[in-house]
């Protein structure tokens, strides 16, 4: 990977620093001004996206290594202010730029006091977001990492449901302790690579043996297993999500989430190709698990924000399933599919947001037969679930045949990158069971449609229940047009990241094989590579 | 016959851009309905829904037509071909996988077009009159719409990926259009039942494609072998892939690729069935489609009896040239065919419901199908899924035309005498009814023979011919006397309705027609397939020949194999075999005949059969139960443990260490308070304390002074020694 075009615009900055730019603004207006709050966060957050648009079309497709990159002396021990976009960070930046805005509207009544505060937040975060996406230095990048946690934090903190504090401390202390060690890996290869840089770039070009790589990889992967969150790491998920006011979950599934995700295929992989090998296995294990288990979690819910929660844990499953099959498809798979998420767990939020504006319960057993009174609202819902669930013609399902396919091909196809046998068998049992995960998807999805919309109306409040207003139509109608668009040119949206990939994949492969010719089926390999650290 | 022989089948590629049409056409009217169909219903009227939902059906119905005469005007074997853009698309070195949005139209594809849109459009013109009183009425014309297309995006797409676009769709429409009653839990339920199940069979599916694409992929050496080391792309056109097999190179290799010990032929073409047996309704997969008789009638009639029902059948036909390569994947989709066909047909002996014994029908006769296309007999499988597409969908449409009148009630006990008060629908009925029995010269009796007969000559499955054969026969043998029971108890005997009923009671144009129409092909389109043996040249089976050329290169016929055929596997023993399946059909008839004469009420026959014979059948041998206790119960508590453990092991060890690190805290804050501040606070009262102290030191006390001397060395030694 290298810098391939320097920025003539500096659209990147441009991005970044919009959203501050209203937050300040934000600040110089009167607290009792609500409306204004409302509208200039839009506002600004709309124009980051606008500017985002031309990252995207300044973005040249055939390049597989950092475009538009900036670079610039920031602190005096060697952290850089490097910026660049690549295929892999350019789909997940458009997804945050276009996601605030349309979250942002979706608050304009839900959110009644301390608007300031809040979209002030809202702003910031955008900022953290899309910075950590961006950075090509790693104490940038780690700036922005944790930089996220304190406007997000605060949303839940504040403007959350009644077990709030329980929930953003617990978001925070899991994340955080996760951020720390990577924190300390970062220092351990800044010294290693001669304490002069932080540099991305000259990070991947490592000398780190296999012991170091293994103990970094660790650091590196908890940070980012319980950002996706990986089972067993996901409770603070759902508390979370629970008690989060709907913007705050919006953003958390959209876009916070992929954060740990894309922290895998940006650092921990290129980074450690020889440990990313011997992780590779148990990696797909607690992804499988984490397929099976969150739908299993998710059907036995009974409220409807956790069971999304629990949807995300399974859908995350298949992201990270796709990133360590390690093969072109199923690890452009694993980006769509983190888009996809994005966008249908989103949509998801907001409509469980909807409902809980009109009814402040998010219990299903205090709905049923609202496809009468509120059709839109059942049409929109039925077309995301079908979304989630990964109904062809939908973006789901692309995302989900591609990593599929992906794993099934290391399987498969000869030779693939690991010889062994037993672990070419042993991904064919995983993916078997991945694929259990399209069913069980279809079952707790449709169960919880069947429960909130279909059936008579048992309750008598339920019958008056006003249908989507224009302000929210139009948000969910975005994200709508989104899951088909997606869906039906996939190739509009994969050609941007087939190039980074490709060159991602290569590199990867090429270290992996200089370093260490090696299988590791199972527990025993990994044992003994444990025992030879430990010594 | 051999392996090696080389299968000039290549096509004709012609490129036809008006293809895109058919399906779209449909979609358009979908959407216009589904967006203004509401309003233009309330405020001008039912038949601007109508309208929107009936132009676009017969537009693609002559866009269909037109293409149609253009595959069959041609005497070589051609594919339209409609490529519309990359849908997905990879490059990774030399590799690369192409999916492209196609749509392709071969001589399968045009049976399967006239089948979908001409029975499509009848029962679109049928629902009008049936579902003029609806209040959703627009809702019902948008879906019916949307699974058009959905059907003719399955039939037409020319790889994988596309038909399964199309199968997940007509699976989502039925979905819909089963809880089209949404506000009635059992209703809305059976829906949810119908898109889980097929989705089970999804789930192999998409597996059995993962596998085969990947199980494709390999490279060409100059000298003309075949190895697979992952230099040539993979592919899930259809096209493509028959033309791989064509050739014998390509295929001794794949044929020898396996997995576990498993040839991946073999897996992925089980695996498939296996997706086939959700959307077909065979054993084990079938407990949806009797439940999904939830949906108003004309929806049977055409989803779940017609055409979607049919896309297993058609898929396996389709992948001929797979499904042949491999005896193992024949023998399981014939056997499990023949053992759905026999199964399901004794169900239908003692439902009361009519949609029910039309269900069961249903699942025992797309049982006859898998036979045919499981022994080898592709084009022997379609011609049955054509002619049960007219006789079925006219008596789904014949039973809607009778609960219409009867005022939605759908109990045999409310009918008989119904002869006399419907009489076009009683005509149309009793047609359909003996081309099912298979009555000589009716549509059925020529499909059900020609699958019969390649079943026992079969030469290429794993089991014996006569043992599939016979389980048609039987199950023949039960359709016969299940149908006539039907058609006694509906329209003979005393008039058991309520006077208000019968006086009420009457037939609208807009159903008849397409009931006589449905009616007269149920007796006559057996006539384009009729055997050499019957002095016909089964014009259908020349018709579809080149489309299976790969597949039937495979499959042998033991009267081929010997010179004139010995025995029953002989000219002879067809006539044989096939008059006595006509006496079996006929001794239904009248077994049937000589019990229903007159009227046998549920508990009439609990007596006549005996009570727990009847009891078993009367409830389905109980696999509903069965599924419960055995699937979805422990899937139950299955979920419910986990919750449980997510929430005492998971998440209290999360909240454990939370609090054990608050007890650490607080102990950390307690020594802070105690020894931190308390060192702090004595130091000072010390100072103090020692100046007081200090001046009674001097006491003059030798042991004072040596107990001080070694107390202060032994300090500082710790001291020194933690230090160093």
């Amino acid at each position: 990977m290298t810098m391939e075009t320097f920025a003539v615009t500096p659209f990147i900055s441009l991005t970044l620093a919009i959203p501050v730019i209203g937050a300040g603004v934000l600040a110089l207006i009167p607290r009792e001004n609500s409306a204004a709050h409302r509208w200039l966060a839009f506002l600004f957050s709309g124009l980051a996206f606008a500017v985002s648009l031309s990252l995207w079309a300044n973005f040249d497709i055939s390049m597989a290594g950092f475009q538009l990159a900036e670079d610039h002396a920031w602190l005096p021990f060697g952290a850089r202010y490097t910026v660049g976009v690549d295929g892999i960070s350019l789909l997940i930046v458009m997804l945050t730029t276009f996601l605030t805005p349309l979250t942002i509207m979706s608050t304009f009544t839900s959110i009644k006091d301390r608007t300031k505060e809040f979209y002030i937040s809202m702003l910031l975060l955008e900022t953290s977001m899309i910075g950590a996406l961006v950075a090509l230095d790693m104490v940038l990048f780690y700036v922005f990492w944790e930089l996220m946690l304190i406007p997000m934090y605060l949303i839940i903190g504040v403007w959350g449901g009644p077990r709030r504090i329980y929930a953003a401390v617990k978001f925070f202390l899991f994340t955080f302790v996760g951020s720390v060690l990577m924190l300390v890996g970062i220092i351990y290869m800044h010294l290693k690579s001669g304490g002069t840089t932080f540099s991305y770039l000259a990070f991947l070009h490592n000398g780190l043996d296999y012991k170091e790589q293994l103990w970094l990889f660790a650091a590196f992967g908890l940070a980012f297993g319980i950002k996706v969150p990986m089972f067993p790491f996901h409770t603070w998920l759902p508390d979370a999500h629970v008690e989060a006011p709907t913007a705050g979950s919006v953003i958390l599934a959209g876009v916070l989430l992929k954060m740990g995700t894309y922290g895998f295929l940006r650092f921990a992989l290129p980074f450690f190709p020889d440990a990313t090998g011997a992780f590779i296995f148990p990696v797909m294990l607690l992804a499988v698990i984490g397929i099976v288990y969150g739908s299993l979690m998710a059907y036995a819910q009974s409220d409807i924000k956790k069971l999304v929660a629990y949807s995300s844990v399974a859908h995350l499953g298949f992201v990270m399933l796709g990133m360590f099959a390690l093969t072109q498809e199923a690890v452009e798979g694993s980006i769509l599919q983190m888009i996809n998420h994005g966008i249908s767990t989103g949509a998801l939020f907001l409509l469980v947001g909807v409902l809980y504006e009109r009814r402040h319960t998010r219990l299903i057993a205090d709905y049923g037969g609202i496809a009468r009174p509120m059709k839109v609202f059942a049409a929109i819902l039925v077309i995301i679930t079908l979304s989630s669930i990964g109904l062809p013609g939908t973006n789901g399902f692309v995302g989900e045949f591609l990593i599929l396919a992906g794993t099934f091909r290391e399987a498969l196809a000869q030779p693939g990158t690991f010889g062994d046998p037993n672990f070419k068998t042993a991904l064919v049992v995983l993916g078997v069971l991945a694929c259990t995960g399209i069913v069980l998807g279809a079952v707790y999805m449709l169960t919880m449609v069947r429960k909130v919309l279909f059936g008579p109306i048992t309750h008598k409040v339920n019958e008056g229940l006003k249908d989507v207003n224009p302000r929210e139509f139009f948000v969910l109608a975005c994200l709508v047009v989104m899951v088909f668009w997606i869906g039906i040119f996939p190739n509009f949206f994969l050609s941007r990241t087939q190039a980074s990939v490709k060159a991602t994949l290569d590199t990867y492969k090429a270290r992996m094989v200089q370093h260490r010719a090696f299988s590791v089926p199972g527990a025993k390999a990994i044992r003994a590579d444990l025992k030879e650290v430990a010594r | 016959m051999t392996p090696e022989t080389e299968i000039a089948a290549k096509a004709i590629e012609i490129q036809a851009g008006y293809l895109f049409l058919i399906p779209l056409l449909p979609l358009i009217g979908f959407f216009i309905n589904a967006v203004f169909g509401a309003r233009l219903q309330k405020r001008v009227g039912r038949w601007t829904v109508h309208t929107i939902a009936l132009i676009p059906v017969f537009g693609s119905l002559a866009v269909a037509f037109f293409a149609i005469f253009q595959v069959v005007s041609h005497d070589e074997n051609v594919v339209l071909v409609d490529r519309m853009w990359q849908w997905i698309g990879f490059q990774w070195g030399s590799h690369a996988l192409n999916l492209p949005f196609t749509f392709a139209v071969d001589r399968l594809t045009a049976v399967m077009l006239f089948v979908v849109t001409f029975v499509g459009s009848l029962i679109h013109v049928f629902s009008t009159g049936y579902m003029q009183d609806e209040k959703p009425y627009w809702r019902f014309f948008a879906w019916m719409n949307l699974f058009m297309f959905a059907m003719l995006f399955l039939i037409m797409g020319d790889s994988f990926l596309m038909m399964f676009v199309g199968w997940e769709g007509v699976g989502l429409c039925s979905y819909l259009l089963i809880s089209y009653y949404y506000d009635e839990v059992d209703k809305a339920a059976a829906g949810m039942k119908a898109f889980v199940v097929n989705r089970i069979g999804d789930f192999a599916f998409i597996a059995g494609m993962a596998i085969l694409m990947w199980g494709l992929v390999g490279t060409w050496s100059d000298a003309g072998t075949y190895t697979f080391d992952g230099e040539m792309g993979p592919t899930l056109v259809f096209r493509d892939i028959g033309a791989l097999m064509a050739d014998p190179a390509f295929r001794a290799a794949f044929l020898a690729k396996t997995v576990f010990g498993v040839p991946i032929v073999t897996l992925s073409c089980i695996l498939f069935f296996a997706g086939a047996t959700g959307k077909s309704a065979q054993i084990p997969l079938y407990v949806w489609l009797p439940d999904a008789m939830a949906g108003p009638t004309p929806v049977s009639a055409l989803i779940h009896a017609a055409t979607m029902v049919t896309a297993g059948v058609y898929m396996v036909a389709r992948l001929n040239f797979l499904f042949a390569f491999s005896p193992m994947a024949m023998t399981v989709v014939a056997f499990v065919g023949a053992l759905t066909a026999l199964f399901a047909a004794t169900i239908g002996f003692f439902q009361t419901d009519i949609k029910k014994v039309l269900a069961y029908s249903t699942v025992s006769q797309l049982g006859y199908m898998f036979i045919g296309v499981g022994v080898g007999a592709f084009s022997a499988g379609i011609f049955h899924l054509m002619t049960h597409a007219f006789f079925k969908a006219c008596l789904f449409l014949g039973s809607g035309s009778i609960i219409y009148a009867m005022h939605h009630r759908q109990e045999m006990k409310d009918m008989g005498g119904l002869r006399k008060v419907l009489p076009a629908t009683f005509i149309t009925f009793l047609a359909s009814s003996i081309a099912i029995a298979g009555i000589p010269g009716t549509s059925g009796f020529f499909s059900k023979d020609e699958i019969l007969w390649k079943s026992f000559d079969s030469g290429s499955i794993l089991l014996p011919g006569w043992l599939i054969w016979g389980m048609g026969a039987v199950a023949a043998l039960f359709t016969a006397f299940y149908m006539t029971r039907l058609v006694l108890q509906i329209f003979f005997g005393e008039p058991r309705a309520d006077k208000h009923t019968l006086e009420h009671a009457r037939e609208y144009k807009r159903m008849t027609i397409p009931l006589y129409i449905l009616g007269f092909f149920a007796l006559v389109g057996g006539f384009v397939g009729v055997p050499a043996v019957l002095g016909g040249d089964n014009r259908f089976e020349h018709f579809l020949e080149p489309v299976f050329a790969v597949g039937a290169s495979h499959v042998a016929w033991i009267s081929q194999a010997t010179e004139h055929g010995h025995g029953l596997h002989s000219h002879a023993g067809e006539y044989v075999l096939m008059g006595f399946a006509v006496i079996l059909g006929l001794t239904g008839i009248f077994a049937a005949w000589r019990i229903y004469r007159k009227y046998q009420s549920q508990e009439d026959e609990a007596k006549l059969y005996g009570a727990r014979f009847h009891n078993v059948v009367y409830n389905k041998y109980f696999v509903d139960e069965a599924y419960w206790a055995g699937v979805i119960r422990p899937f139950l508590a299955l979920t419910r443990a986990a919750a449980r453990f997510d929430k005492l092991i998971i998440d209290g060890a999360v909240n454990f260490t939370a609090f054990a690190t608050k007890i650490v805290s607080w102990i950390n804050g307690g020594i802070d308070k105690v020894f931190v501040d308390g060192t702090v606070n004595m130091l000072a009262d010390i100072t103090i304390l020692a100046g007081q102290r200090v001046r009674r030191m001097e006491t003059g006390r030798i042991q004072s002074y040596v107990t001080g001397i070694i107390m202060g060395v032994s300090g500082l030694v710790v001291i020194f020694y933690l230090l160093v």
